[in-house]
């Protein structure tokens, strides 16, 4: 810490909470295919479904949006081996979270989605890559993987980035101005994790510096934070 | 997150005949005598209403798991009984249950598996599930008749869960699966105690060219003929199941339950691993081809190149009729397809899918059965989502990622820039310059455009990627051609076409 600047108060990591609830979602062009599957659910074009997306753009809040509904169990997709899924799939309904092309257990995954279809339970996955693309060594679950319903979540737009900002402010319980929004809106990444940053970062700051969170603040939290 | 494991005793609990599961801990608190003789007056109203046939069918495996006060508890083995009585029968069986016990106002159906046998602490995630279960789309009712007795023959040995939609019916016959139909259609069609034709008989076809849905029709079909028994198995659980029953049961009830299959299906044969289970498959092969029984395999190569098998079960598979099922040629891809829409609308009534989309998909779609599927939710999902009609264009989107299997690239500002300066034949050095002729002008706000809407680039980035300017100007470029799109047509059209171009 340069201390040219003065004294400067510690802030501390604490985690603060980020709502998973429906109500929370913020909805937009980008997520609209999704969120109707989720929304739709059962009357889904398959038992098994496939949320798609680059990180940040809501998968994981869709996840538990649709496990509170189904009745879901969350599974990381790393806990995925042949032994535990006897169990997983016991409330009829299963989310697999963050599975990560060339990273699981290939034989573990053709069990599930065969195990699935035998109990007629619902299966939802969430990759940031869709799975038609996953390179798979055994071909029968290379061509199941193909054959899933994909949604993709894209980056947010515009105005989705925004609520997004908004949002993150709110979780950390900072009340911003719709001033400081389009500010950085515009001089950030369009992505949930730009956003994601850009709002620690003046959270951190403005804890760090005692001041309140503004464009000022912002424009010089900014110059150090952009590529 | 996910709760602790269960304790669960095996991959595959073995309900009926061949593993006699352990009796359930019954709730000696709650299951008086007087609740177990009420239960089996009950049982004999119900018997009498249905007839011996649906009865035996349904209710012979329901158990009674408790009576609290007003709601009975009842349990049966699968998932599937469960679904199907809610559905047909949930009324009768509370008017049996009110007629001898005026207070009961309400029936819970469980399913108990292995796991909830051993943990009987459970009852309130049993409790949980009713609800849920009402919404599995069920089989239509026509199916019911030939259901019956297959689907409790199968349960009741263990095998593996058949699929009412893989029937002979929906079975699509074309040049590359001839002869795998026919040999097929004959097995199923043999009738008890006739000599058998070939044994066994193998079916080898690469992945999603329909071997399952053929053993499965055989299933079936076999079912449905009186006196037969079909019994379904895929590899992966003959190895945990079945092999697990023989080893921890006496070899005789074993072998008397095998005695009474007539046909044996194993499907997926290319996953039996392990020498043990090898030694076991061949001793069951063998002894069901020497009792005149037939076999039907089913692999994604032929016998002879499945290197994870020693030579005796190699030579005896391939001993019988060995078939290949071949690529499905463009007619047979059409069929199948048109065949899988009529199924999906039973389900999804306003799904219509345009001969000539159903005929681009064949065309395009080549890679095997599975994809056909694949294309297929994916037309319905769109369908489903944004209530547009199936549409040449919508679905030429829609199965794209089928195609060309990649996720959607990544577009650099340098991409964009170059592709613009080409389309509009001006250079690259042109729209970074700062030049303001309107033959740049136009181009380089087209470029700021597509930057801000193809790449997640902010709006400074992008001002610095076009020869350092701000990011207002950078604002005003995209807010103006925003305008155009939405206002011309010719704007609009050429916007689209560079999209289409960076996409590709």
């Amino acid at each position: 810490m340069p201390s040219a600047s003065g004294p400067h108060q510690l802030a501390l990591a604490l985690a603060h909470h980020e709502s998973f609830a429906r109500e929370d979602f913020l909805a937009g062009p980008s997520n609209a295919a999704a969120l109707a599957f989720v929304e739709g659910w059962p009357d889904w074009p398959d038992r098994v479904l496939a949320l798609v997306g680059p990180p940040g753009s809501g998968k994981s809040h869709l996840a538990a949006i649709w496990a509170e509904r189904a009745g879901a169990r969350l599974m990381s997709s790393r806990a995925l081996e042949e032994p535990s899924l006897g169990g997983a799939l016991a409330t009829g309904a299963l989310v697999l979270e963050d599975v990560r092309a060339g990273a699981f257990e290939e034989a573990a995954l053709f069990h599930l989605l065969n195990l699935a279809r035998e109990e007629r339970a619902f299966l939802l996955l969430t990759s940031r890559t869709s799975p038609v693309g996953w390179p798979v060594r055994v071909p029968d679950l290379a061509s199941r993987l193909r054959a899933l319903p994909v949604a993709a979540l894209g980056p947010p737009d515009d105005n989705l980035l925004r609520a997004v900002l908004i949002k993150l402010f709110a979780d950390r319980q900072l009340a911003v101005d719709e001033n400081l929004v389009g500010y950085l809106a515009a001089r950030i990444e369009r992505s949930v994790a730009a956003a994601r940053a850009a709002v620690a970062a003046l959270d951190q700051a403005s804890l760090r510096l005692q001041r309140p969170v503004n464009r000022a603040l912002a424009a010089a939290t900014l110059r150090g934070f952009e590529p | 997150m996910l709760k602790p494991p269960e304790p669960a005793p095996a991959v595959f609990p073995l309900p009926g005949t061949l593993a006699a599961p352990p009796q359930s801990p019954r709730k000696t608190t709650e299951m008086t005598s007087t609740n177990l003789e009420r239960w089996s007056r009950v049982k004999q109203r119900l018997r009498a209403e249905v007839g011996d046939d649906i009865f035996s069918s349904w209710f012979a495996r329901m158990d009674l798991d408790g009576l609290d006060d007003d709601v009975v508890r009842l349990s049966v083995p699968t998932r599937f009984l469960k679904s199907w009585i809610q559905a047909h029968y949930a009324e009768r069986v509370l008017t049996c249950w009110r007629s001898e016990q005026p207070l009961v106002r309400r029936i819970e159906v469980s399913v108990r598996s292995a796991v909830l046998r051993n943990n009987c602490t459970k009852p309130k995630s049993e409790r949980s599930e009713p609800a849920r279960d009402g919404q599995y789309p069920m089989q239509s009712a026509d199916h019911r008749h030939f259901m019956v007795p297959a689907a409790t023959q199968q349960e009741a040995l263990g095998g593996s869960p058949l699929d009412p939609r893989l029937s002979f019916d929906l079975f699509m016959v074309g040049r590359s699966n001839t002869l795998a139909h026919a040999a097929a259609k004959q097995v199923a069609n043999a009738r008890r105690g006739e000599a058998v034709m070939f044994n066994p008989l193998y079916i080898h076809a690469g992945v999603g060219l329909g071997k399952t849905h053929l053993l499965q029709a055989i299933a079936w079909a076999g079912n449905a003929r009186n006196g037969r028994k079909v019994l379904y198995l895929t590899a992966e659980r003959f190895m945990y199941g079945f092999v697990s029953a023989l080893k921890t049961q006496t070899a005789i009830a074993f072998k008397e339950a095998l005695r009474a299959i007539d046909v044996l299906v194993i499907d997926d044969l290319q996953f039996l691993q392990g020498k043990s289970t090898q030694a076991e498959f061949c001793h069951t092969l063998n002894a069901l081809i020497d009792a005149g029984r037939q076999v039907v395999v089913a692999g994604d190569r032929p016998p002879a190149d499945l290197e994870s098998l020693d030579d005796r079960v190699r030579s005896r598979l391939a001993g019988g009729l060995v078939v290949e099922m071949g690529s499905h040629e463009e007619e047979l891809r059409l069929e199948i397809l048109k065949a899988r829409v009529a199924v999906a609308r039973q389900h999804h009534p306003g799904f219509d899918v345009p001969a000539l989309v159903l005929a681009f998909v064949a065309k395009t779609i080549t890679h095997n059965g599975r994809d056909l599927d694949g294309a297929l939710n994916r037309l319905l999902a769109h369908n489903k989502l944004t209530g547009h009609a199936v549409t040449l264009e919508m679905a030429e989107c829609a199965v794209r990622d089928l195609v060309r299997p990649q996720d959607p690239k990544r577009v650099r500002i340098e991409d964009i820039q170059r592709t613009v300066a080409r389309q509009y034949n001006v250079s690259r050095a042109d729209l970074l310059s700062s030049r303001r002729t309107a033959n740049v002008v136009r181009p380089r706000q087209i470029a700021m455009y597509l930057a801000k809407t193809l790449t997640l680039r902010s709006l400074p980035e992008i001002g610095r990627r076009f020869g350092g300017r701000d990011h207002t100007t950078v604002l005003h470029a995209v807010r103006k051609i925003e305008t155009l799109v939405g206002n011309d047509t010719a704007t609009a059209d050429e916007v689209e076409l560079l999209k289409r171009l960076l996409q590709e």
